[in-house]
């Protein structure tokens, strides 16, 4: 996953998530549809966000992406430090 | 990211774009677009907030040198004001008992009043009446704040400057020790690995000794995560290079030293596994979707031979 995974995101956008652009993004954010995930560290996150973002640091995801995102089929857009 | 997917989620996208992306907009337009107020929960409040300083946040987003300019404009347009009000009788400025005359002189005069105002000084040689004194009034609160942002601008340059160099230092730092512990954790382990291969230390001597390695490197593994998540500053690529080829033979030597302390996994102790999970999720993610683009073709070797023998430690 580590090799392919970094070719294919150099050459498409994510490995398995469908991308999202900024503009469309935008669109979402103004009419509340989605809910935006930084997967960065706390200290980044604290530093800076996009506007309404939760933080949900990639090493805690799978312990408290539950807590935080009870709902599975709810929209969700996750980024992080830049293109990946 | 792909994990979100892993735990159920069913509607997931990736803004592939990412802070970097966001931020490299101008700011005005980040700050007018109304993405801004979507916010949730805490953010939102936040976002309310920094909504009513929006003309204090414009004002920071200008340059010194964009801010001066606003203040000559803002003494010419009052000046230009006061010198038109003179035409009013009652209204005017009024200069040692005398009203300034609407001519080039009183121009010059309220001018002078006009700068001597926004820069608040107040020497009362010139000094207004009647509507003018509102004028006074509003032209003294638009001068003081645009000096006190001149102002917080070269004390928060200074600041940022220090603050800048602190968070160099502290990352230099903190790099120096994640490769010298690496170090150590393989030394560690290559001297259990010799003294288990000359069967020297008893297997649960072994196996106590391999999961206090196991939870150092755990806790190295942590620092490198961090050190790759922080968009602020990123190791340079030989560092970084150093730091995975190091990973990547530590990890080859811990396999070996699994296999030699135990062959069979029904062995291994509670701490032990848990600790080898944490490494295999760690390495997973540190080879993972977010590590910066510009480092891939180069460190994907490395990267490559330790999501292999992180699979072989699961």
């Amino acid at each position: 996953m580590c090799l392919s995974g970094i070719i294919r995101s150099v050459a498409t956008l994510g490995p398995h998530l469908p991308a999202i652009s900024r503009d469309e993004l935008m669109g979402e954010l103004r009419r509340r549809r989605i809910t935006l995930v930084d997967v960065l560290s706390p200290e980044s996150f604290s530093s800076t966000h996009l506007p309404g973002a939760i933080n949900l640091p990639v090493a805690d995801l799978a312990g408290r992406a539950g807590a935080v995102l009870p709902d599975r089929r709810t929209p969700i857009v996750v980024y992080c430090g830049g293109p990946t | 990211m792909s994990l979100l997917q892993e735990l159920g989620y069913t509607n997931v996208r990736h803004y592939p774009g990412g802070l970097a992306e966001w931020n490299s907009l101008e700011p005005s337009q980040g700050a007018d677009a109304p993405s801004h107020r979507a916010g949730r929960g805490v953010a939102a409040r936040f976002e309310k907030s920094s909504r009513s300083l929006r003309l204090i946040d414009a004002l920071s987003d200008q340059t010194v040198g964009e801010l001066f300019w606003l203040w000559i404009q803002i003494v010419l347009l009052f000046g230009a004001m006061y010198w038109l009000i003179d035409w009013l009788p009652g209204q005017t400025l009024v200069s040692n008992g005398a009203p300034v005359r609407p001519n080039g002189w009183g121009f010059l005069s309220a001018l002078y009043f006009s700068a001597v105002t926004a820069t608040s000084v107040g020497y009362g040689d010139i000094v207004p009446a009647g509507a003018t004194r509102l004028l006074a009034i509003a032209e003294s609160v638009a001068g003081l704040i645009i000096f006190g942002c001149v102002v917080s601008k070269f004390v928060s340059r200074r600041q940022e400057q220090v603050i800048g160099e602190i968070h160099r230092i502290a990352f230099e730092d903190r790099l120096g020790r994640v490769r010298t512990n690496l170090h150590l954790v393989r030394t560690e382990l290559v001297a259990a690995a010799a003294s288990c291969e000359g069967h020297d230390i008893p297997p649960p001597a072994a196996t106590a000794r391999l999961e206090s390695i196991a939870m150092i490197f755990v806790g190295e593994l942590h620092a490198v995560h961090d050190l790759l998540y922080r968009p602020q500053q990123t190791p340079d690529e030989a560092v970084l290079e150093a730091i995975l080829a190091s990973l990547a033979s530590v990890f080859r030597e811990f396999n070996e030293l699994l296999r030699c302390v135990h062959a069979e996994r029904a062995e291994r102790r509670l701490p032990l596994q848990s600790s080898l999970e944490a490494m295999s999720r760690l390495a997973g993610e540190i080879c993972g979707d977010c590590v910066p683009r510009q480092y891939a073709p180069a460190l994907r070797t490395w990267m490559d031979q330790i999501q292999q023998a992180a699979r072989e430690i699961a």
